[in-house]
């Protein structure tokens, strides 16, 4: 009997240890995902922009991207600067925390803005560019697995906690294996999907993920999308004068 | 009575040079009153007609900064600074609680972005009978999730009163949201330039798209029965508010600067509530430059005329003295005085003045009202900024008219009194001698 007892208990723990093992803390898991995408260093690329509206050219558009975190700068910065088409060129976006300017070259005037405006009139968001904060912005409502492809993903099924972000409830394919984002779907306050979000190429450079190419669809709109290709990644550190309104407008030269 | 009668008698002699001048005289002041006209007449249209669709002659906002410090506009319906309006403003025709917002209209693959008011058609019953609807009906209570488009954006989107669109917005704190509208009604693009300016939908329904209160509003709305100097009372209401201690945001005589601190205002920190006062003026300038322009075009047509019809003026009299001197030397002789004489003279100019003025009046008057029958195309085009229900607005002031003939009559009293004084200081046996 005693023996029996043992190994039942042995069996139940067993058990417990294996579900955990199997269902890890989905908190834990939106942390490492935060983890994966955010810096603690400088951050700089170029990204081509492709946007595709329903019966009209596609417009290509070519941006040099650059990023501070707040671990780095104290508070979050970013600096994109449009380099082609010719007829956007110099257009630039700074973000300096809560603030948010838009440069036009051709009236060489500032406009303060909001971080929520779309990039370009793309289906890009200027939040889009900047840091992941799921821990900080969301709650877990629920998670389950699935596979997204040949990819086996916990999916997370989030609702916001407050409404200064984009979104009220996403829902994020979370790939079991590196603990990154593939898809995202996200849905309005009154819980209609508007953009679906699918990253399906990334790159390992010094133990960070980061995107090679992420596809936006306007679930609203029909044949409205947009592709971003990201290349000429670095994490080298980047001088403290490239996030000022000074910088934007020389380089818009 | 009697140099009146002469002076009468004089202007009838000479019928030929006298309609002359009297007809250059009524050709410039019609082409000054019709210029004014239309200039007066857009602004008026403007105050009284369309800006109701869009705004008040004054608007009230209340900014305030959310948990997250972020800036958010709500005036509800008590708002005791809102309520001060009603014993400010003296002339005050109405006032309006309306919530706007940016958003998208959507249908299929067709998107435009428009500006959405939120109004309250129960307490509207002016938009009622300002807009014309092409197809549809007004809003009512059950039309909780109807709104009203423009022809031309009902064009765009390719639909119809009964379609059923998606309209897509940010709460005020900043999250997408986006819900399904019905179309109700189709308003008319007769209504001029400002029908294609914004979208009408159920306040208390935009409210909860926007997620505050239903009850609540973003901005108040005042209509004054005398809307001109929509700026100098915006001002006033201002300083009146300053002095019973409402905290309000800064309103320096340079609008730019003004909205340099509201975009700026956000990185600040306070507490409570903050109005900000805008006027007509500020918000919708265009149209009051397009008046003042007409105005200002009517002021250069009036100096040009004016030089011409002086000097018109100035040479006749002139001739006519020339001309009469034997007549000028016998009066004289015969013992009429300096100052009858001045008097006829003076009195003949004005005279053919008035008489060019009332014929001016009256073809301004009767060209006005042949352009005003005329129904145009909204075209969409620089024209459409002048007409309101598809006719062109011209209004002929009373003030406007006789202020320009006042200054016509002035001006040509003027230029006649040196060659009369002249002629009245002849000496009565040079003239006669001259001639003979």
């Amino acid at each position: 009997m005693k023996k029996n007892l043992i190994n039942i208990a042995v069996l139940l723990i067993s058990g417990l240890t294996w579900l955990n093992a199997q269902s890890p803390d989905p908190q834990e898991i939106l942390a490492a995902v935060d983890r994966n995408l955010n810096f603690e260093t400088d951050f700089s690329c170029r990204f081509t922009m492709v946007t595709y509206r329903a019966g009209e050219t596609p417009e290509t558009q070519e941006m040099t991207l650059f990023s501070r975190p707040e671990s780095v700068g104290g508070e979050e910065k970013f600096l994109a600067i449009v380099i082609k088409p010719d007829v956007d060129k110099g257009t630039g976006y700074l973000m300096q925390g809560e603030n948010f300017w838009i440069y036009d070259p051709e009236s060489r005037r500032f406009s303060h803005s909001t971080a929520r405006d779309s990039v370009q009139d793309s289906d890009v968001n200027n939040d889009d560019l900047g840091t992941a904060n799921f821990v900080e912005d969301y709650r877990i409502m629920g998670m389950t697995e699935g596979m997204l492809g040949k990819i086996d993903c916990w999916i997370l099924d989030l609702e916001a906690k407050t409404e200064s972000v984009d979104y009220n409830r996403i829902k994020v394919w979370v790939g079991k294996q590196e603990l990154i984002p593939y898809k995202e779907e996200d849905y309005s306050l009154t819980g209609t999907l508007m953009r679906t979000v699918l990253a399906p190429k990334w790159s390992l450079i010094e133990g960070k993920y980061i995107y090679r190419q992420v596809f936006f669809k306007d679930e609203l709109r029909e044949g409205n999308r947009t592709v971003l290709v990201f290349d000429q990644v670095s994490l080298n550190s980047l001088p403290n004068h490239l996030f000022t309104k000074a910088y934007l407008e020389e380089s818009s030269r | 009575m009697r140099y009146l009668k002469l002076a009468l008698k004089n202007t009838a002699r000479e019928k030929k040079r006298s309609f002359l001048l009297a007809g250059a005289i009524a050709f410039g002041l019609s082409v000054i009153l019709l210029v004014s006209a239309l200039g007066d007449g857009l602004l008026d249209s403007f105050l009284n007609q369309q800006a109701g669709m869009i705004s008040g002659h004054i608007v009230m906002r209340g900014f305030s900064l959310n948990e997250r410090d972020r800036m958010v506009s709500r005036i509800d319906k008590n708002d005791s600074a809102a309520a001060l309006g009603r014993e400010f403003f003296t002339d005050l025709e109405r006032i309006n609680f309306r919530t706007t917002a940016q958003g998208t209209l959507i249908n299929g693959s067709e998107a435009m972005q428009q500006m959405i008011i939120g109004i309250d058609p129960r307490e509207e019953t002016a938009m009622e009978k300002l807009l014309i609807m092409e197809s549809g009906r007004y809003l009512t209570e059950e039309d909780e999730q109807g709104v009203l488009v423009s022809a031309d954006l009902a064009e765009q989107l390719m639909i119809n009163p009964g379609d059923r669109i998606l309209l897509k917005t940010r709460t005020q704190q900043g999250m997408q949201n986006v819900t399904e509208v019905e179309v109700t009604g189709i308003i008319s693009g007769d209504l001029g330039m400002m029908s294609d300016l914004a979208v009408f939908a159920q306040r208390t329904y935009l409210n909860t798209l926007l997620n505050i209160p239903e009850e609540s509003s973003t901005e108040v709305h005042f209509f004054l029965t005398d809307p001109e100097g929509s700026e100098q009372r915006a001002t006033d209401f201002w300083t009146f508010l300053q002095g019973r201690g409402v905290p309000l945001v800064d309103r320096p005589e340079d609008r730019s600067e003004r909205q340099e601190i509201v975009a700026h205002l956000s990185q600040q920190e306070w507490e409570g509530t903050r109005y900000y006062l805008s006027s007509l003026e500020e918000d919708i300038p265009f149209v009051f430059v397009m008046s003042s322009f007409l105005n200002g075009t009517a002021m250069i047509v009036m100096i040009i005329l004016l030089g011409i019809i002086l000097v018109g003026v100035g040479n006749t009299l002139r001739m006519v003295i020339y001309e009469r001197r034997k007549e000028i030397g016998t009066l004289r002789a015969l013992g009429m005085k300096r100052s009858p004489l001045l008097f006829t003279l003076l009195t003949e100019m004005l005279l053919i003045t008035l008489l060019g003025a009332l014929a001016g009046i009256g073809i301004a008057q009767v060209a006005g009202a042949a352009i005003r029958s005329i129904t145009f195309d909204g075209g969409h085009s620089f024209l459409d900024l002048f007409l309101y229900r598809n006719h062109m607005s011209l209004l002929f002031a009373p003030s406007r008219i006789l202020s320009t003939v006042l200054t016509i009559t002035v001006l040509v009293g003027i230029a006649s009194y040196l060659p009369a004084r002249k002629a009245a200081k002849l000496d009565p046996a040079k003239a006669i001698h001259s001639i003979a």
